[in-house]
This record gives C-alpha cells, sequence and structure tokens, in this order.
C-alpha cells in the first residue's frame, strides 16, 4: 500500500463465521478495522459513531432483502459501503450500484478474497485521496473567490466614498455654499489617497517594485 | 401628508433617504428650493426609510442606493409596498446604465445620477409627480 493512506475499515457480516475471516484479511493488509458487527442492520448507527472510511457490509444471499437491507445502509450511513456477495448476480449487481453501493467483492476462497479486497481497497483509497485533493482545491478556489469580492467591495466601497463626497462637493457649490463644498473636497481627496494606498499595498505585495509602479501611476502622454 | 395624487395647492412631501448626512441636508435645501415642495422626513439606510415612508406616507422618496444595513435596491419593493402612492425617485453614485433595468423593474419612476444640478433634481421629482397625477386622472375606457 506504498503511497496510499491506509483505512480504517467497519466489518458487517451476517455470518459470523466469516467475520473473522474478514476481519483478518483487512488487518493484514494494513488496514485498522475500526468495528465489526454481526447485525447489519446496526452498520449506519456504527458508521455515525466510529466515523470508518469505509463500511465492508456481507449480506448473504442476493435477496430482495438484501437490496432492502443495502437501500438502508447507504441512505444512512456516514461513509461508502462495499458489499460482499456470496455468489456473482449481475442484476442484484446493477440494483445495489443504483441504489448507491460504491463497489462489490464476491466472498470466495479466502485468497481470492484477500486479492480482491485488497484492490478494491486500494481503488477506495486512491478515490478517497483524489476526492481528498478535489476537495481542498474547491475550498481554496472558494476562499480566494471570497478574498476577491472582499477587495471588490472594499474598492467599491471607497470609490462610493469619493463619488459620494465629489457630488456633495458639486451641490454645495451649485447652492453656493462654498466652505460646504470644500470640507466634502477634502473628504474625497481623502478618499481618493486611501484608494491610491490600497492599490499600492495590493501590488507592492505581489512584488511589483515601487519605482515601477510610480513610473505606471504617470499618466501617459497622448 | 399628501399623497401621489394631492391638489396641485399642497406642498409634495419628499422623504430623502441617503447615507450621507452632508448630501440628505444639501438635498433638504434643494428641495426648499421650490415652493411647490417640502421635506417630510430623511432616512439613513434602507430600514430607516422603510420605517419613515410607512410613517410619513411621503409623496415622494427620493432614493440613494448605496446604503448600509439593508440598501436601497433591496429597499426599493418593500417602499413601494408600504407607501403605494409614493414615487420613488432614485438618486445613485452608479451610472444609469448600470442599475436603470433593475430599479425600474422594482418600481422606482425616474433615475438621476448624482453629480446633478439642483434645477435637475426639482424638475426630476416634479416630472415624477406630475406623471403619477397624469396616470390617476386618466378616465377609465370602458368595455
Amino acid at each position: 500500500m506504498e503511497g496510499i493512506h491506509h483505512l480504517r475499515v467497519l466489518i458487517a457480516n451476517q455470518r459470523p463465521d466469516r467475520l473473522e475471516l474478514l476481519a483478518q484479511v483487512v488487518k493484514g493488509l494494513g488496514h485498522e478495522v475500526t468495528a465489526r458487527e454481526i447485525h447489519v442492520s446496526d452498520v449506519a448507527a456504527v458508521t455515525a459513531r466510529e466515523r470508518p472510511d469505509v463500511a465492508l457490509v456481507g449480506l448473504g444471499e442476493s435477496a430482495e432483502h438484501a437490496l432492502n437491507l443495502i437501500s438502508e445502509i447507504v441512505s444512512e450511513a456516514f461513509c461508502p459501503v462495499i458489499a460482499l456477495l456470496e455468489a456473482y448476480d449481475g442484476d442484484w449487481v446493477n440494483e445495489a450500484a443504483s441504489r448507491g453501493v460504491f463497489a462489490y467483492i464476491v466472498d470466495s476462497r479466502p485468497e481470492e478474497l484477500q486479492s480482491a479486497i485488497d484492490i478494491t481497497l486500494r481503488r477506495f483509497a486512491e478515490y478517497q485521496h483524489l476526492q481528498g485533493a478535489f476537495e481542498r482545491r474547491i475550498e481554496e478556489t472558494r476562499r480566494e473567490a471570497e478574498r476577491r469580492r472582499a477587495q471588490q467591495r472594499h474598492v467599491l466601497e471607497l470609490h462610493d466614498g469619493v463619488m459620494q463626497a465629489l457630488s456633495v462637493a458639486h451641490l454645495a457649490l451649485e447652492l453656493d455654499r462654498r466652505e460646504e463644498s470644500q470640507e466634502a473636497l477634502l473628504t474625497a481627496l481623502e478618499n481618493t489617497r486611501a484608494i491610491v494606498r490600497r492599490s499600492l499595498d495590493q501590488l507592492g505585495e505581489q512584488g511589483v517594485p515601487l519605482r515601477d509602479l510610480i513610473r505606471d501611476s504617470a499618466p501617459t502622454r497622448p | 401628508m399628501s399623497n401621489g395624487a394631492s391638489s396641485l395647492d399642497t406642498p409634495v412631501g419628499v422623504l430623502v433617504c441617503d447615507d450621507n448626512a452632508a448630501m440628505r441636508a444639501l438635498l433638504g435645501v434643494v428641495v426648499g428650493t421650490s415652493p411647490g415642495l417640502a421635506t417630510v422626513g430623511e432616512a439613513s439606510d434602507g430600514d430607516e426609510a422603510i420605517a419613515q415612508a410607512t410613517r410619513l406616507q411621503p409623496d415622494v422618496i427620493l432614493l440613494d442606493l448605496a446604503m448600509p444595513n439593508r440598501s436601497g435596491l433591496e429597499a426599493l419593493a418593500e417602499l413601494r409596498y408600504v407607501a403605494p402612492a409614493a414615487q420613488i425617485v432614485v438618486l445613485s453614485g452608479f451610472a444609469l446604465t448600470a442599475a436603470a433595468e433593475e430599479v425600474f423593474a422594482l418600481g422606482a419612476a425616474a433615475y438621476l445620477e448624482k453629480g446633478a444640478n439642483p434645477q435637475a433634481i426639482i424638475t426630476t421629482i416634479e416630472n415624477a409627480v406630475a406623471n403619477a397625477r397624469h396616470v390617476e386622472r386618466r378616465p377609465t375606457k370602458l368595455a
């Protein structure tokens, strides 16, 4: 399992004789068995308590009862469910997949069972690893978008402050209120300084040298 | 307080809504320069605008869009509900093209960009009231 993290596995089987064998196989593959359940109907509740990475559930014969049980487990379990079948049944597998089973393994001879569990758990670990990376990327993107939005909001606030102050200055001037106009112009000037200061800080954080910023801030000649 | 269809000799009551106190004071002065208009109240955010409009039932609401708590844009629909006779004149720093479609869809009667001179503000308010009166007096078409 080099390069792939070990899993916390819940094992449930209606056949007690298979429970111990499954636990040995899983442990032998280097994973941790978090719980063993004989009563398959308890699986959902145990996953809520133990929070395993995956549940390996043996359902006995591939019957309607097992399908109902799988629906119940999948809808209530706090982790993906891998079904363990006594024999392959294509129709049952299709139905179980549509009800949300992550994968299935046919319970065969111990040595075959070991390789089947090994491959399935490896695939699951890879899937989980990829999903984790994907979720981390989504989270990073969300945080980045939030940061940009906060910046835009701040810039808009500053622009609105300038616009507001200039509008007051203009209206005061129109109404022949010189002092109020002058006061508003000073506010507009202060708001403008804040915008420039903020832009310079942001560009400075991005590593743009000060001399470039000063050169770029000069108006271009026609 | 009069309403949108009040008689011509009653001054048109204007509720001035802007988060900037200096702007509110100046708009009050502008409104006061017209004998047909009178400032009846002020509000500094969208929530206060709704409360004042409910209480005062002004003829005109002069409404800034960018205000704290609840913005003018967010308050617009509720203002139409709490003061249905009031004509809402939006006065905003946002360019008309950016906000026009939304504010008119929400029921604004007119839109003024900040920086408009006093006469333009007066004329816009008076036109909004005159249009409302015109609509109210139009005879009902018989089936």
